[in-house]
């Protein structure tokens, strides 16, 4: 077998993994796109990857070097930094747009990697910015959705890698049989000034008699196939994993994100202080509430209205700050509406909060609790629910309410307007 | 024509290891990041996502293990080769599981010197050959075309199986510990049909008669143990039965073209600083002279070599015989003390002075004579002087071919 035959066979197997991984950079970029309600990205790339496939595998016209391709990476993270600057100094700013910024980046710096020659390091590299781009498509989705649509990724993914195995076995066996003919030393062993070398060299030539395939079988739609079962696979074996595996439940509070969280309002505010007003329709916590005994989820008419820390107390010098301790806003009652019995009643309800987005910039603050067993100096009415005696977990509430009879049987009316009156 | 070892790549005799590759530690290192992210933040997209990757990675441990467990391979090499002649080393692999397949796999053999006039510390040359899949209960082969610069001993050593299916993010290894080697023989070159006329061999006619069994144009000459080689007609079946091993005829064969090799391996420090070609001539030479008179004019040969302690001398008449001479020819290093002389004596007493005896040098007749009387000078009594008159007596009895001469191209080719 020629050497040149040898050569001419990689492109067939090259042409498989080139177009899984495009494939797979477009479903990547789709659902970055979804999480950013944008399409930018998507047509990017849509247009880079078919730039690529044309000019690149087909036709050979660009295939950029691998210190080109570096260089475009670095021009296109420079492009998504001055994007991310650009959106800090606008008024638009918003705190996911550290996610998009991210976003951006990784799709930028994939591109110069369509036009480069084909090589399993590029893979590698191709591959990394694909898994990169889908965590950050899974932060800014996060939502059932994206679960869903993650198992067709996964049978694209692993079919995708199945063709980077068997290009990179291919390349690995295509390699050394044209170097057990022609390696450097054979080469070098040609010129007077290397007899040295060459008495060193054994000399022993070893040619292989089997025909490399043009495409191994373990590719095309055999990879397919297994892509599918093993995707499938997969994904079952996440959904056990989502449910097993441990939750720490850091939140916020602790700190643990990659930036320092910001919580709502300081506990005081002054006349000439500055600060932004965000506004946010993220999602920024899910919050359950069950009933403990049977552990039935109860649901809500209405949204529950939650207030962080509440600055009630003004000095009169221009300075508001929270009441030392929390005053209990429903403190302050109708003639009528107080029920001294409900003080007395420990029912519980279980409410679960769980905080969202904590890459984002926004973050919930809960209200801080009230300790105690006894409910002293706490007025109770149908409307009021208030926090009591809460564990260490920040996000698992007990709940002191009304009667039980009344809870259940108000279940549906009187939770939400219990839950519209706080305390803080 | 073949011999073949079987090697079994069973659990309890062979090495496996797997390693991660080079995209598998990016991909761990995402999975960490992955991991701990989906574990501290719980950001339930991100614990899915990592579910996923750890799947992967343990899809990709266990398929890569279970593809090359219990993958049975053989080697079958040439029983006999030549240095500079390309030989074919054919590899079958068996899958004996029900149900699994294994796919991807590269198979790495490696060919190392072990001796040979290269010497020591020369590196060896390996292969990777590529096989697709190899589907439940099938049978494989692949094959490869080697070829060895120069002859001597050669180890094919523990080949490797390796696979990367289905993610190539790890890579598993496995080894089978059994190696064999071979023993490359010196190239035949070219032997001039009259090549006896430019040696100016007397011809002999009629002087005794040997026995032999591949010739068979004879008187019946006696029984003897089977050998590898000998033509299966000559079993003698009655005796084999009786005896319960196999026994064959031998006939007489007319010597009429007996010849000794002799082989002079010596070299001077000066011949030395050349390099080794004149003395791979002398070897390839002989060899070829060997083959010729045994095999193609079917007469007997004596060969001896010229070496330090005692010289090497055996009588070659049957393809056995040329096959072990091959091989003494293929393993003939350089001597450290010139014993050429010795080996004539000895040779010529071997003979008894019935054969032509044909010294291959890659030094002179001249150049031996003068090495000989200035050693005799140094230390002459009267015995030694008559030691010198028979030695004298000896040489000129011997046909001498220096193969460093143009006279060599008249009527040899190096193959």
């Amino acid at each position: 077998m020629s050497t040149v035959s040898v050569i001419q066979s990689t492109s067939s197997v090259t042409w498989r993994v080139v177009s899984n991984f495009s494939m797979l950079s477009l479903i990547a970029t789709s659902l970055v796109s979804m999480g950013k309600h944008s399409n930018d990205l998507l047509i990017l790339v849509l247009f880079s990857v078919g730039l690529a496939l044309v000019t690149n595998d087909w036709l050979g016209w660009i295939r950029i070097g691998r210190t080109s391709a570096h260089f475009g990476m670095l021009i296109g993270a420079a492009i998504a930094l001055f994007g991310y600057w650009f959106a800090r100094q606008s008024i638009q700013y918003y705190g996911i747009a550290n996610l998009h910024a991210v976003a951006n980046m990784l799709v930028y710096i994939q591109i110069p990697l369509m036009f480069q020659r084909r090589d399993p390091r590029l893979f590698e590299h191709w591959g990394v910015f694909l898994i990169l781009e889908f965590v950050v498509a899974a932060l800014l989705n996060d939502n059932f959705l994206y679960g869903v649509l993650l198992i067709p990724s996964l049978v694209v993914g692993c079919a995708t890698m199945m063709s980077l195995a068997a290009y990179a076995t291919h390349d690995l066996a295509n390699k050394s049989q044209v170097a057990s003919k022609w390696n450097w030393r054979s080469i070098l062993s040609h010129f007077p000034w290397s007899g040295r070398l060459h008495s060193k060299s054994s000399g022993i030539e070893m040619t292989s008699l089997t025909e490399l395939p043009d495409c191994p079988k373990s590719d095309g739609w055999f990879g397919w196939l297994w892509g599918l079962a093993l995707g499938i696979g997969v994904a079952l074996f996440s959904i056990v994993y989502f449910f097993g595996m441990p939750r720490l439940h850091t939140g916020a509070f602790e700190g643990l994100g990659f930036s320092k969280p910001l919580v709502g309002f300081s506990e005081n505010v002054s006349l000439e202080d500055f600060h932004e007003l965000m506004a946010s329709n993220d999602l920024a916590l899910r919050m359950t509430i069950r009933e403990p005994t049977t552990n039935r989820r109860i649901d809500l008419l209405e949204p529950p209205y939650l207030r962080g820390t509440v600055v009630d107390n003004y000095d009169g010098r221009g300075n508001w700050e929270a009441s030392r301790p929390p005053k209990v806003l429903t403190d302050v009652f109708l003639p009528g509406q107080i029920r001294e019995e409900l003080s007395r009643v420990e029912n519980t309800l279980i409410v679960t909060i769980q905080e969202h987005a904590q890459l984002g910039s926004v973050q919930f603050s809960l209200p801080p609790f009230f300790h105690g067993k006894t409910s002293s100096g706490l007025k109770f009415n149908e409307r009021t629910w208030c926090l009591r005696n809460a564990s260490s977990d920040s996000r698992r509430l007990i709940v002191v309410c009304s009667e039980r009879k009344i809870a259940i049987s108000m279940k549906h009316r009187a939770m939400s307007s219990r839950i519209n009156r706080p305390i803080c | 024509m073949f011999r073949s070892n079987f090697l079994t790549a069973k659990k309890n005799s062979s090495f496996a290891a797997t390693r991660l590759t080079r995209e598998g530690v990016q991909f761990v290192f995402m999975l960490l990041f992955v991991v701990f992210a989906a574990i501290l933040q719980s950001i339930n997209m991100l614990v899915l996502m990592s579910g996923a990757l750890l799947a992967i990675l343990f899809i990709q441990w266990r398929l890569m293990s279970r593809t090359l467990s219990d993958i049975q391979m053989q080697r079958v090499l040439p029983s006999t080769i030549q240095a500079r002649r390309p030989f074919v080393v054919q590899l079958s692999l068996r899958n004996p599981r029900r149900r699994l397949g294994s796919w991807l796999m590269l198979i790495h053999d490696q060919v190392v010197p072990k001796e040979t006039p290269l010497g020591k510390g020369v590196p060896g040359q390996s292969i990777t050959l590529f096989l697709d899949r190899l589907l439940p209960k099938q049978v494989q082969s692949l094959g490869y075309e080697c070829m060895v610069p120069i002859r001597g001993r050669y180890q094919f050593s523990a080949p490797e199986i390796s696979t990367r299916f289905p993610f190539s993010l790890m890579r598993r290894v496995r080894s089978l510990p059994i190696s064999q080697s071979i023993l490359a023989h010196p190239t035949q070159g070219v032997l001039d049909p009259n090549w006896r006329k430019f040696l100016k061999l007397p011809r002999l006619g009629r002087i005794h008669r040997q026995s032999s069994s591949a010739g068979g144009d004879g008187e019946f000459y006696g029984l003897r143990d089977y050998r590898h080689g000998d033509p299966v007609r000559h079993v003698h079946w009655r005796t084999s039965a009786k005896r319960d091993k196999l026994v064959i005829r031998q006939f007489e064969r007319e010597e009429s073209q007996a010849i000794a090799i002799l082989l002079d391996p010596w070299r001077s420090t000066k011949q030395l600083q050349n390099g080794n070609a004149s003395l791979e001539i002398a070897v390839e030479l002989v060899a070829s002279i060997i083959v010729r008179v045994t095999k193609t004019e079917r007469s007997v040969a004596t060969l001896a070599v010229a070496e330090e302690q005692q010289p090497f001398i055996a009588r070659i008449q049957t393809l056995n015989q040329t096959g072990a001479a091959l091989d003494r020819l293929s393993t003939v290093t350089l001597p450290k003390v010139d014993g050429l002389m010795e080996a004539m004596r000895q040779t010529l007493r071997y003979t008894g002075g019935r054969e032509p005896i044909v010294v291959v040098s890659a030094r002179s007749r001249s150049e031996f004579s003068s090495t000989r009387t200035a050693a005799n000078h140094s230390t002459q009594t009267s015995s030694d002087s008559d030691a010198w008159t028979r030695e004298q007596s000896i040489e000129n009895r011997v046909i001498w071919i220096d193969v460093s001469s143009d006279r060599l191209d008249h009527f040899f080719v190096r193959g």
